[in-house]
């Protein structure tokens, strides 16, 4: 017996960035990018020829998705024919009553599987439980078990639908495709049972690298144990990145805004999404603009921030040292630094820049 | 330091001048409006320049305009002075063309080695005395009545004495900083009672966005109860289907029901005629057959008709049905006729040749004929009445409804068989009937066989000619009867399972009953009546449920702008939330700072208090000849003195009025002591400051100055010649003497 599949899940689609909030036209651009991701992933099911496809949930925004969407999502489906997509319910799009989970026309192919339901695949062999609660498995197919929830780890209490390997293990299924968690999980779970490709559209910086997709095949003698090979498939038209750049010595926005550049451009492309943090030490009296940089450096990325964490290159030690006001200040501040936790201490030390800037400039520059 | 001269080529009302000064004491000597206090102007101008602008508040105008010259250029002149380590400088400043030029001693135009201010021109104040213009003119520059410190200056001075450890030469370090952090905080960020700053926009953004989304997610809630709503009516509405499916089927039955009572009273009556119609025919026969009068019995009463097509045995033989009617009408006439011949007059009944004795004997006989066929008439009608039974449906008819054929069972000779003896009135009748048939009475019967058959065509809508077309008819009404029969109950079979598949959803009236017992069993009319009652009520149930239905769609009819607004105002809050939480940030950065900074100069001025105190109380001691020897100043610098004669501490405000110009002259001087100390020894520079000093304390403070500073210069601006010649007496060939 043997079976081919598209996994994917946790597409989130019509979700809201809140990370881009700041760049107008980002947000509603990242959703049309879901979009088109689901299209390249019915292009990937047609192009592998999948018997099957399975998405394991939040697959869009109950609380944001229109109608529109779903007749979009459909229509997507639709394009692989007989191909059975069998999609689970995840804690984003729950089968309410008045869901369209509940109430919508899918196209024929499409099977909502609540936790109890089971398909069968007779061409594959395959059996497919829409959740823990579809029973054991079945010796003479290949068995698996979808399911949106926390695999194998220190359950907390407010874990979502946690889920055991070990349970599934002994149940007796082959493979269990997860979804709910947004980084790849691949062979997992106690007994490597566990599969989870993670949304294939990453959808903030803390998702950073390849999205995308597993077209897994798995093959069974009846009776015999299931040889799973999974293999992932980027689909993701943009990438995430937090740089740290150290920009110590630049006299002016210029200068760091070209090294910047650099390391931008060495780690992604124009089509990705960058988050800037500005480290080191400039000159005292050098001010940076990072919005300015960040308007420069506009056209290297789909989106660019940059954030300003230097310091002026103040010798805090020798300054210390000084009697007077100058030197009693920066004592104190630098004791408070020492003895505070470390947000409080980058607190402290932003009010010791301050400090010192009003105390030689006459003036503070935010 | 010491300022070697001054040359004054136009300052305010003194032109062209040229003054040298001596290392120590100088006096300058002048009549009041000699040009003094003019002098003292240029001096400080010199070295800090002069300040250009609006009017003060007071109204006086600004120094670059109050020191002009009044008949115009030059405006400006020169300094030469020299530091404390022999460098020697000139300075050179022209007022009306705001040009500063600093030389060396060689000449050298070292302006340009100075730092430079926000008016561009060069610090040369700063630099080289080792002092702001404030701190100058509020220590070591005491002008006329003016040796008291009121509160704002009194801060600066306690401010630069913060920060007279700082190697920066400015004096006002710590208030600068102090006012660019409060600036910052009030104009960057934002504070409690401000209303437009950075951090009040914010958050008024937020409010607003806040209650937009309460709005939204409230209209999120309302969409979901809307859809629940929905899903519940479609799931009624499915109901309601199930329900008028049925009752239409249950209204399919009553329809076939009724077919089915109709056909079988249309049965009843084609039954009764065919009878009738045997009968008429029956009595036909006897009329015309050779037997006639033998009044054979046909029937007996009460016993079934043989009316099956095949069976039917009535055929031919004579039914006694009107004919006996027909015999008594003609009797009685006969009766009349004879009773009126014989008791006629002769007249009369000579007229007909019959002897009376005949009407006497016809007479009797007619009537006793009459007699007798009203008899029969009598009970005939009465059996026939009683074999019909109340609903003149006879019983085998009504048993057949049942699926019991009782007229099969007498049309195949099953029924009894009219035996001797069978029913008085069936046999007298028809020996009365026999008796007396005539042509008339023929002719009777055949227009009661007409009716019957046009009755028949009137029951069935067909024309029927004969018996044979009313057991054709009858037979048709059979068939037809079967049918519905089947129908109906195949009708049942549907309707049970429909209902079966509805569950707890059947129509209340059915829940009551037994499907197959209402319809077999209940009274129709009752029936129908229920059925259009509940399918009325049915029809408004799923008009409501349809309207709202319809409501509901409507009301979610996708408002993409709005569900996308929802996005858009989350992700703006998010946005306004991190700017917020970076402005509180930056607030509370700022606020450490500054409470750092206050912390840090309030120590420092802890720190220098003793030493201030220290020798303010030497200086006063001296000024005062030791009637003062504890002077102090708080950390705002406002004096209090221990009075050594009333004990107690006493605020330097409360004293006299030279008291306590000699009080805040040893602050002045102390002051300038500490923030001159490792630095250069500025001259002090002294207008009228014995004016409110007696002889003995004038005296004690030269004493003291010859004493404390006699290697210090001194410019001493009086007009008081006793004040020089007490002067000459302290110093003697040390002071030097310049008159105005």
């Amino acid at each position: 017996m043997r079976v081919r599949f598209l996994q994917f899940g946790d597409l989130h689609m019509d979700a809201p960035f809140t990370s881009l909030s700041d760049m107008e036209g980002k947000p509603s651009q990242r959703r049309l990018d879901l979009k088109k991701a689901l299209e390249r992933l019915v292009d990937l099911a047609i192009g592998e020829n999948v018997d099957l496809v399975l998405v394991c949930g939040d697959l869009y925004e109950h609380g944001y998705t229109g109608k529109s969407t779903i007749h979009y999502i459909c229509g997507q489906f639709a394009r692989l024919g007989d191909t059975p997509v069998l999609i689970i319910p995840g804690n984003h799009d729950p089968k309410l009553p008045g869901s369209y989970y509940s109430e919508h026309l899918w196209p024929p192919n499409v099977r909502i599987l609540g936790s109890s339901d089971v398909f069968e695949h007779d061409r594959t062999g395959t059996r497919v439980c829409g959740g823990p609660d579809g029973g054991v498995a079945d010796p003479s197919r290949i068995n698996i078990l979808m399911h949106h929830g926390t695999p194998d780890m220190p359950f907390d209490p407010n874990a979502f639908q946690p889920i055991s390997g070990s349970d599934v293990a002994k149940k007796g299924f082959d493979y269990c495709a997860l979804g709910h968690f947004h980084s790849r999980i691949t062979a997992g779970g106690a007994k490597g049972i566990f599969y989870n490709a993670g949304s294939p559209e990453p959808l903030g910086f803390d998702e950073p690298g390849d999205h995308g997709a597993f077209i897994t095949e798995i093959v069974k003698e009846p009776g015999g144990k299931g040889s799973v090979r999974a293999e992932f498939i980027s689909v993701c038209a943009r990438r995430y990145a937090e740089l740290s750049v150290d920009v110590s010595g630049c006299l002016n926005s210029g200068q760091a805004a070209d090294i910047v550049a650099a390391e931008i451009c060495r780690t992604g492309s124009t089509s990705d999404l960058f988050r800037v943090t500005l480290t080191g030490y400039l000159p005292p009296g050098v001010q940076i603009d990072a919005e300015e940089m960040a308007d420069r450096l506009k056209d290297l990325a789909f989106y660019l921030k940059i954030t300003d964490m230097t310091h002026p290159d103040y010798d805090l030690d020798a300054i210390s040292r000084e009697k007077g006001l100058r030197g009693l200040f920066t004592r104190k501040m630098l004791e408070r630094a020492s003895a505070a936790g470390d947000d409080e201490a980058a607190l402290v030390m932003k009010a010791l820049y301050y400090g010192l800037e009003a105390i030689d400039e006459g003036k503070v520059c935010i | 330091m010491h300022i070697n001269g001054i040359e004054i080529k136009g300052f305010g009302k003194l032109k062209n001048r040229t003054f040298t000064f001596g290392r120590g004491l100088n006096v300058i000597y002048g009549p009041n409006e000699a040009g003094k206090s003019t002098m003292q102007s240029f001096i400080t101008a010199m070295f800090y320049g002069l300040k250009g602008g609006r009017s003060s508040t007071a109204g006086l105008p600004s120094p670059l305009k109050r020191f002009m010259p009044w008949d115009g250029p030059p405006y400006g002149g020169a300094i030469t002075y020299t530091l404390d380590n022999g460098d020697s400088f000139r300075l050179e400043r022209d007022f009306s063309r705001n040009t500063v030029a600093v030389y060396d001693a060689s000449y050298n135009d070292i302006t340009p080695l100075f730092s430079f201010g926000r008016d561009k021109q060069p610090l040369v104040g700063e630099t080289h005395l080792g002092m702001d213009e404030a701190t100058f003119e509020n220590t070591v520059f005491i002008r006329q009545k003016a040796i008291r410190l009121d509160s704002g200056n009194s801060s600066v001075l306690a401010a630069r004495l913060v920060n007279m450890d700082n190697p920066d030469t400015d004096g006002l370090v710590y208030q600068r900083a102090e006012t660019a952090l409060n600036n910052a905080i009030k104009n960057r960020v934002g504070t409690e009672r401000s209303r437009v700053q950075p951090l009040d926009r914010l958050q008024s953004e937020l409010k607003r966005l806040e209650a937009e989304h309460r709005t939204l997610t409230e209209k999120q809630k309302e969409k979901e109860k809307l859809l629940r709503e929905l899903s519940e009516i479609k799931t009624k509405l499915g109901r309601l289907e199930l329900q008028e499916h049925l009752l239409a089927k249950i209204g399919e039955l009553i329809e076939t029901r009724k077919k089915i009572d109709e056909g079988m009273k249309k049965e009843a009556r084609l039954i009764e005629t065919a009878k009738q119609l045997a009968e008429i025919e029956a009595a036909l026969d006897r009329l015309h057959s050779p037997g006639h009068g033998s009044g054979k019995t046909v029937r007996q009463p009460g016993a079934e008709y043989a009316v099956q097509p095949e069976g039917y045995a009535g055929e031919g033989k004579m039914f006694a049905g009107n004919a006996p009617t027909v015999l008594l009408i003609l009797c009685a006439a006969l009766a009349m006729i004879s009773g009126v011949l014989l008791f006629a007059p002769g007249s009369i009944s000579g007229m007909i040749p019959i002897p009376s004795q005949v009407y006497a004997a016809v007479l009797p006989v007619c009537v006793l004929v009459c007699a007798k066929l009203l008899k029969d008439i009598f009970v005939r009608r009465r059996n026939l009445n009683a074999a019909r039974g109340p609903d003149g449906i006879r019983a085998g008819d009504r048993d057949r409804f049942s699926g019991v054929d009782a007229e099969r069972d007498a049309a195949s000779g099953d029924g009894p068989a009219p035996g001797p003896g069978a029913g008085a009135a069936g046999e007298g009748a028809g020996h009365g009937i026999m008796a007396g048939y005539t042509d008339e009475k023929a002719a009777a019967l055949e227009a009661a066989r007409r009716n019957l058959l046009s009755g028949v065509s009137v029951i069935c809508g067909v024309k029927a000619g004969s018996a044979a077309d009313v057991r054709a008819a009858l037979e048709e009404v059979r068939t037809g009867l079967e049918r519905l029969s089947h129908q109906l109950q195949y009708g049942l079979d549907e309707a049970a399972a429909t209902a079966e598949a509805m569950d707890e959803f059947l129509p209340g009236f059915i829940l009551q009953h037994e499907l197959d017992e209402l319809i077999y069993d209940s009274d129709i009319n009752w029936l129908e009546e229920r059925w259009r009652s509940e399918t009325e009520s049915l029809r408004r149930q799923k008009l409501d449920a349809a309207l709202r239905e319809k409501y509901c769609e409507g009301q979610l009819d996708e408002d993409r702008e709005q569900a996308d607004r929802l996005q858009r105002v989350e992700e703006e809050m998010a946005a306004v939330r991190r700017r917020i939480i970076e402005l509180e940030n930056t607030g509370k950065a700022l606020k450490l700072a500054l409470e750092v900074l206050t912390e840090a100069a309030g120590e420092i001025r802890l720190s220098n208090a003793p030493e201030l105190n220290s020798r303010m109380s030497v200086i006063i001691s001296g000024l005062t000849g030791g009637r003062y020897t504890d002077l102090r100043g708080d950390d705002k610098l406002l004096l209090k003195v221990s009075d050594p004669q009333a004990g107690d501490v006493r605020s330097v405000s409360v004293l006299s009025s030279g008291t306590a110009d000699q009080m805040y002259l040893a602050l002045r001087l102390a002051t300038a002591d500490m923030l001159t100390s490792g630095g250069e020894s500025l001259p002090l520079v002294m207008d009228e400051v014995f004016s409110q000093f007696d002889d003995k304390r004038t005296e004690f403070a030269l004493k003291y100055l010859y004493g404390e500073h006699r290697d210090r210069q001194i410019l001493l601006f009086t007009c008081k010649m006793r004040e020089v010649e007490l002067v000459r007496e302290i110093y003697g060939n040390e002071m030097y003497f310049v008159e105005l």
